[in-house]
This record gives structure tokens, sequence and C-alpha cells, in this order.
């Protein structure tokens, strides 16, 4: 569980006077690739960071009262508007072992997986936060008269988790990354600035066998 | 008033090898629907699934057609625009397709704000266009 400490990062946006911090991203190359999704990068790729890990331990408390961090540039690689996907580039050299990139081909419904993120980033607050769902689907999702495998995941995602690592424990490999939650038409009324309609235990992933093909 | 350099009179395919496989196969389905044009604003105007809510970004995405194509519109038929940039693609006898997709999406990526390899389909796209119908034709018809 400690290897995905160093693995999975806060993406962010440098500004004059702080990091926005826009949503999750996680290591697929020793060389330094990371995946995340086109809206969590947006298309205009400047002031890009990755924050540095900031714990070795995943049952280290985190302090969320510290908001000093490391930032790593990158700069964008690869973009595939259609399954929400980009491949960003850091100046990093990891030594360790990174778990292969695979499908939700070789996962089956009802089998665990694990997501790795940091939900609620996007308000300023930095915890790589780890959850277990269950895979309830795999569905097909049309975009622009192009279909794409994603999965269904039974849990309730929030805003910083776009991007997240989503791992298959039986194979040892990452499945998919997390993209979001299904809303038809995007609608809804924001209460609190929160929109009922997400909130609901069926989050979206698209399968991490695209990523393969844009490295 | 037009560009000085040339752009090839190419068949589709092979504007589409220069394209990363992902990219190509996504541009085919595409043109099955429509034309270069056509594939070129869709590529450019999709984040993934329509009735999915991101959990993430800025939020402030803009659609971008509009920006992008008037400015590609600018760099071939604005004598007075990309100058320096037309210069270095005319100075080269025989400059390759490849070139000019990376010079182009570089350049109007840099100005509008945007990355280049997100643009580098939809400039293969219309210089496709462009190469097939002319610079002198493609700059008289109103954009």
């Amino acid at each position: 569980m400690n290897i995905f400490t160093q693995l999975v990062y806060v993406v962010g946006k440098v500004t004059p006077n702080h990091v926005e911090m826009l949503g999750t991203g996680f290591l697929i190359s020793s060389n330094g690739h990371i995946a995340t999704t086109h809206h969590v990068t947006g298309s205009e790729g400047a002031n890009l960071v990755v924050l540095a890990p900031h714990i070795n331990n995943i049952n280290a408390y985190q302090d969320l009262s510290d908001t000093r961090c490391q930032t790593i540039p990158v700069s964008v690689q690869e973009i595939d508007p259609i399954r929400d996907l980009a491949i960003l580039k850091a100046d990093i050299n990891f030594a360790g072992q990174i778990p292969r990139i695979g499908s939700f081909d070789d996962d089956n419904v009802g089998e665990e997986v694990g997501i790795f993120g940091f939900p609620h980033c996007v308000d300023g607050r930095r915890a790589l936060t780890f959850q277990k769902a269950e895979l309830g689907a795999k569905v097909l999702l049309d975009t622009n008269g192009i279909k794409s495998k994603h999965a269904v995941i039974n849990t309730q995602a929030r805003p910083g988790q776009s991007g997240s690592l989503v791992f298959s424990p039986k194979d040892q490999s990452i499945s998919g990354v997390l993209v979001g939650a299904w809303v038809p038409g995007q609608g809804g009324i924001s209460l609190g600035g929160i929109n009922p309609r997400e909130l609901h235990q069926t989050t979206q992933c698209v399968s991490a066998e695209y990523l393969r093909d844009m490295l | 008033m037009t560009a000085k350099f040339e752009i090839p009179s190419a068949d589709v395919e092979d504007w589409l090898g220069l394209l990363k496989p992902y990219q190509r196969s996504t541009i085919h389905t595409f043109l099955q629907e429509g034309g270069p044009e056509e594939a070129a604003e869709k590529w450019l105007s999709t984040t993934g699934s329509p009735n999915i809510v991101p959990f993430g970004g800025s939020q402030n995405s803009k659609p971008f057609w509009d920006r992008f194509s008037a400015e590609f519109r600018k760099f071939l038929c604005d004598d007075e625009a990309y100058v320096e940039e037309k210069k270095l693609l005319s100075s080269e006898s025989g400059v390759s397709k490849a070139i000019l997709v990376s010079t182009i999406s570089a350049v109007i990526g840099a100005t509008i704000g945007f990355t280049a390899t997100l643009l580098a389909p939809a400039v293969t796209l219309l210089l496709c266009s462009v190469g097939k119908m002319g610079i002198n034709a493609f700059c008289n018809v109103d954009g």
C-alpha cells in the first residue's frame, strides 16, 4: 500500500498567489509519465504542476493544516478528448515498481477495486485517500459516435477525485481512471455548492487500456 | 494575400499517418460522419462523455473552436501575421508535412493559449483540406 503514496499526486496549477489543486494523477512510467483526465488539466497546459508526495506511509496522519508543498512542473504530452484522458510528463525518475497498465477486461463484476485519489483537493484539502468499492457494471459510453469501455464502481466520488488510480488487487494492475459521476446532460441544481444529482454510488471510470495507446 | 509556403496536396491517409494511432482511430470515425473541418471541430470540442459530471479541473474551459479556426485562417491568409514563423516554413525547401503540423500547432497554441498536442489533429485535418484546394482558394473563401 505504501507504494501508492509515491505514485499518486495532486495535479495543480500555479497561480500568482498559490497552487490551485485541480484533481488527481498517477505515475505510469519510471521516467515521469503521469496519467490524469483531460478535464483536470484543461486545454491550456500552462503552469501545470504535480505536488511531490508528502507522506511515505499510508498510515501516517496527514496534517490538513500544513499547506506547504513542493511543486514539480509538468508538460502535457498527450490528450485524448474522447476518453477524457491526458498524459503529463514530469522530470521524475522512479526506481520502484509501478503496477502495469491493465484493463477492465480483466476484472469481473462484483470484484473489489481500490481507488487512490485526493477527494476535496479542489477545496484546498490534501489527503491521499484510499477507498474500496465493488465493480458494479461494465458499460460502453458513447462520445461523438465512439464507444469506450468504462466501469461503474459502487462508491460515491467527490470533486478532486477525477484522475484517481483505480487498482485491481487481483491482477495487481491499474484497471482504470476515475472520471466522474453519471449525470445525464450534466444538469441539476446547486445546494450550497453541491448538486444532488451527483450524490449517488455509481461513479464512472474509463478503462486504463486507452493509456497504453497514448504512451 | 496569402502565405508564401506550400501545403502539399496529399491523400487524407497520408496526413493522418502523422498522428498517433489513438488520434487516427478517432479521426477516422469522425470522417465517416463528415468532412475534415467537422472532424476537427469535434476533436477540439469534446471532453469525455456529456453525461459525466467531472470531479476536478478549473471548470472554466471554454469552447475554442472559433478562436482556433480564426487563428488558423490568420496564419495562412494574413501577410502581416506570423511573418517570422512563415519565413521559417518557406525558407526550407520541401518542408515536410510533419514540420508544418508541429510548427503551426505550436505557434497557434502559443497564441491562443492551448496545448499544441491537442491542436495537432485539428491542424492536420485543416491542412489536408487546404492542401487540396490551395491556399489562395482557401483564403478567398470567407471564414
